[in-house]
Formats: C-alpha cells, structure tokens, sequence
C-alpha cells in the first residue's frame, strides 16, 4: 500500500507553524494557544498511524446470468489491526453497472473481525464481465495519511445474450438421418403423407391403403416422408466490428445467431459455428442439451480481432462444414476476406443465407462533395459485394430494421437457395 | 449528512471569523473577515482544502490584527476560539469526506465524533495552559527563547511523526 499525506495534513502544519511563528515574533501568547488544538491534533494523529494489515476479496452470487439480470458482488474486508476508517471501490467491466454511490463505500473494519458489503450490479451486456479489482484506502486516525492499494482480486460473470425467440426457423438445405421436425423430401416411415404405391413384397400390411385397393381391385400401400432433422453452420464474420446507433454489428450478430441456433437446438437440429475473423474458431455441429450450453459458451468469447493474415475456408475442418449443412452468415460486409470466405463457401455448393448487419441507413455520409461522392462510392462497391455473393449463390438480406427482421422474413422462405450449376 | 456538515461548518467558520471583527470592529478586520467567509464558502462547495485552509489562514491574520489594535491582553476566549477554529478545520473535512466518498456507514461518524469530543476536551485544556503560562510568564527574558524552541519542537515533531507514519 501506498501512503499518502492529505490536504488536511499539510493544512494543519502550515497554520499550526504560522501561528507558532506569528505568536513568537509577535509576542502574542495567544496565536500560540490558537496552534495548541492543531499541535496536539497532528501528534495524536500522526502518532497512532502505521501501515495496516488488511485484505479484501471479492465474491459474485452467481457465474452465469442473462443480460437484465442484477447480480450482487460481496465485498468482504478484513483488518487485523486496531479499527481503522476504510474506503473500497471496487472496479466493474462496462457490460454491468452500479450507482456510483453503492460501488464505494466506507466503514470502520478491525480487530481481525471480517465486514462484508453487497453491491448490486446490474447486467447491461452479454459477455465474460468481470468484478474486480478493489481499490482500498485506508485512512489513519484523524485522516492525515492515507494508505492506497489495489487488490487484484476479480470474479468472472458470463452473461448470455437476450435473444428474441424465432417462430420459425430457416428452411434447410438438405434433411440428415435423425429424426426431427423437417418433413424430408425422401419417401419413408412418417407421418406427412408422399404417395400411393402398389404392394410389395416387406410393406407392412398396417401401410395399406383400403380405399385405393378396393378401388383398384389390388393391394396399395401408402408412403410418406419422414420427419428429419437439419443441419445449420452459424458463419460469424469477426474481421470488423463497426459501431451503430443500434448497436455494434459484432452485437447484431451474436443475438442473431443466438436466436437462430436456439431455435434449430429445440427443434433437433444440428448446429455448428464458425467464428471467422482474426482468431478463427469453430464448434463442430451437433444437436443435445449440452450443444446449447457448448454454443452459448461459444458465443460469449466472440470477438473482434484485428488480423492481417490472410484466411480462407480452407483453413476449416471438414467436420466444421458438414456436407448439406445450411450456411446462416451473419457479416457486415466489410472485410474482403469474409466476403471472399462467403462466396467461396457458395461455390463449393453449400446453401449460404447472408444477413448484412451493417445497416447502410444507420451510417451517414460526411459533409462536403467529397464526403457526398465517397459515399456514394461507398455505397456502389458494397452493391457490388452483394451482386458478387449473389453470383456465387449466396442469398443476402439486409439488417435493416433489425436481425430478427431478417430472420423472420428468411424463415418465411418456402426454399433454401440454391448454388448455382 | 453533507447538508448538515456543511451548514455546522459555516455558521462555526461564521462566528470564529467575526470574532476578531467584535475584538477591534475596523474596516480592515471587517474585509479580512469577508474574505475568509468567502473563502470557506468556496471550499464548501469545491470541497478542496485550499479554500478552508486559506480561510483559516485569514482568520488567524486577522486575529493578529485584531490583537495588535486591541487593549484587553490577554485575550481570555483565545482558548475557546483555538478549539472552535481545530473544529472547524475537523467538521470541514467530514463535509469533505461525506461528499466525495460512496456510502459512509454511521459507526464512521459516531468514531469521529467520539474523537472531536476527546480531543476538544484535550485541546481546550492544553489552550488554557498555554495562555495562563504566556501571561505569567510575559515579562521574563526566557520566555522568547523557550517558546521558540517548543514551537520548533512542536513542528519538528509533527514533521518526523508524519514522515515515520509514511515510511
């Protein structure tokens, strides 16, 4: 800890020396009795200071919350000298706040006995935020010297995004072998019906189609298709991450994946990740409980990193994009290398639905001609990006207006779209 | 407990700044006192210690003054205006610390208290010897030297505790 002199200090040995001074020189004995009270003050205070024993630690009711949430931080201060006037604050990320009033406080602590104190922070922002560290100070008696230190103690909260739940999901590509809610174009086992066969040899007689056989004097049976699951890659381009009124376009994309993979979760889809940007990641798709739990781990340490390195598709696993899996691309369009990543991903056959996140109504256009014919320019080249991506079979919507618009308007889609041959 | 701090801290500043004005009521010690309310005020609401110490500063100036221009010697409230002018500077820094400082708890104030009051009485008692010593004492040729010394001592010792707390 470090110790520190107050005003007051310097404000009593000052006027304590001037009175002294004055009263001697002077021959006034009165100036002298005015110093006596600062004199006795400095060395009562002064006297009884030393360097104190304390510690702090600090604790979280939970590890994980939702954004919304209040999440209450016990501060616990231990002192083991005489009580002693102490001042802690203690520091919070920017995804929680706190009344500036409750975030530091004061109390007397001492004689080895613990004091605890509740802040309660609410959570503002989904991600890793943390509690910590603490900032003491400790005051000596009568507040001459101050002793400042800073407690490297911090505790982790994991905030999961608020995400608006999708009625409908995107319409797959192509349905996989588990049983799930997409009713798959192959004939089989299920309940949607297909069609009217003759019999067979091996068809379950439970299959037969009364009316039509005795209609046509011969046994039929019926098909239908099978309920099937779905495979959905969630493509998060993290090259950039640009500010918006509405928020960042980093933020748009991770409530819209979270809304997207909930949604393809709870109806036995298999979903995968892709975080493409500086630090590429991926979660290779699966389906369960856990996955959800897996994806929303995934999602919180999400972030932009700058990278010059130069990356393409090539550089994920083949497990990463399972064959016939929906690409759903959340991009803002900016960096060429995701968009080139998009378009490749397209060429290579995989169904890809883009949303742009970087909503060109919310990004204003400098003043000046200049500014005028730059964003205009602007405004082309990015035209020019999405009639590239759509060339390549990538189907592009807008964020405008929000992800969840989007993504409503994409899961009225009867089809996934196509590559093209 | 800023409100009332404050508020006790400026009608206390208010009577130990006047009380040289009713010793030797001139203009001169009417302006310096003026000066040292204004100042305080403005300590009050920056809540820096220059203002109080500066007000303080005045405040003894003028009492200096005051004394000079004055005939009754010695001056028998010296005492209580000692201890009032230390409780000013004490309350001022409370209204400080309750101003700058999150959530206070109530035993912060009580142990404050606790302390003003022990060492008022301490403070009250030393002002009282000093002042009856200094009157004694007035005519004979030691006591200049003498009280220079202490005075040195006093400050000395105040400086080298500071520095001992701080080590």
């Amino acid at each position: 800890m470090t110790a520190s002199a107050t005003p007051k200090l310097v404000t009593f040995v000052v006027l304590a020396g001037l009175a002294l001074l004055g009263g001697i020189a002077l021959g006034q004995p009165e100036l002298v009795v005015v110093a006596a009270p600062l004199v006795i003050s400095l060395v009562l205070g002064l006297g009884n200071t030393h360097l104190p024993a304390s510690t702090a630690k600090v604790e979280t009711d939970v590890d994980r919350c939702i954004e919304g949430d209040v999440v209450e931080a016990t501060v616990t201060l231990t002192s083991f000298e005489t009580p002693v006037e102490m001042e802690v604050a203690i520091g919070i990320s920017p995804g929680l706040s706190a009344e500036p009033t409750a975030r530091s406080s004061t109390g007397m602590v001492g004689d080895g006995e613990q004091r605890s104190r509740i802040v309660p922070l609410q959570v503002i922002h989904w991600g890793v935020q943390s509690v910590g560290p603490i900032a003491l100070r400790v005051h000596g008696p009568c507040r001459f010297i101050t002793f400042e230190g800073v407690v490297e103690e911090r505790e982790t909260v994991k905030v999961f995004p608020v995400y608006e739940r999708l009625m409908q999901g995107l319409p797959p590509a192509d349905t996989q072998l588990h049983t799930g809610d997409h009713v798959a174009r192959a004939l089989a086992d299920g309940i949607e019906f297909g069609t009217v066969r003759p019999f067979t040899y091996g068809d379950s007689v439970r299959r037969v189609n009364w009316r039509v056989t005795s209609r046509t004097q011969e046994l039929h049976v019926n098909l239908a298709h099978p309920e099937r699951n779905s495979d959905v890659v969630l493509f998060l381009d993290t090259f950039t991450d640009a500010e918006l009124a509405t928020g960042s376009t980093l933020d748009i994309t991770v409530r819209g994946a979270t809304a997207v993979a909930q949604h393809h979760l709870r109806h036995h889809d298999r979903v995968g990740l892709v975080s493409f940007g500086g630090n590429a990641r991926w979660l290779t798709a699966a389906m369960g409980r856990s996955h959800t739990y897996r994806i929303a781990e995934f999602l919180l340490d999400v972030n932009a990193t700058f990278s010059y390195a130069w990356k393409d598709i090539k550089l994920l696993p083949h497990g990463a994009l399972p064959s016939g899996a929906l690409v759903v691309a959340f991009s803002p369009l900016i960096d060429e290398r995701a968009i080139r990543a998009l378009a490749d991903l397209g060429e290579r056959g995989f169904p890809v639905i883009a949303v742009d996140t970087l909503s060109e109504d919310e990004v204003a256009s400098g003043r000046g001609r200049e500014a005028q014919i730059a964003f205009r320019a602007w405004k082309l080249q990015r035209e020019m990006q999405r009639a590239r991506l759509g060339a390549a079979g990538v189907m592009i919507h807008s964020g405008a207006g929000g992800v969840h618009v989007a993504l409503r308007a994409l899961s009225s889609l009867r089809h996934s779209p196509k590559a093209p041959r | 407990m800023q409100a009332r701090l404050s508020v006790c801290c400026a009608l206390l500043g208010l009577a130990v700044f006047l009380y040289p004005v009713s010793a030797a009521p001139t203009a001169v010690t009417l302006a310096l006192a003026g000066c040292a309310v204004a100042s305080l005020t403005l300590g009050l609401i920056t809540s820096r210690w220059l203002g109080a110490g500066l007000a303080a500063g005045i405040a003894l100036s003028n009492y200096a003054l005051a004394l000079g221009s004055g005939s009754a010697r010695p001056d028998i409230y010296a005492p209580v205006l000692a201890v009032a002018s230390w409780l000013l500077l004490e309350l001022f820094d409370l209204a400080v610390m309750a101003r700058r400082q999150g959530q206070i708890d109530a035993e912060v104030y009580d142990a404050h208290r606790r302390r003003l009051i022990t060492t008022s009485g301490s403070a009250g008692l030393a002002s009282v010897v000093v002042l009856v010593a200094g009157a004694l004492f007035q005519a004979h040729p030691a006591l200049l030297p003498a009280s220079a010394i202490a005075a040195a001592a006093a400050v000395a010792t105040a400086v080298a505790l500071a520095r001992r707390a701080m080590s």
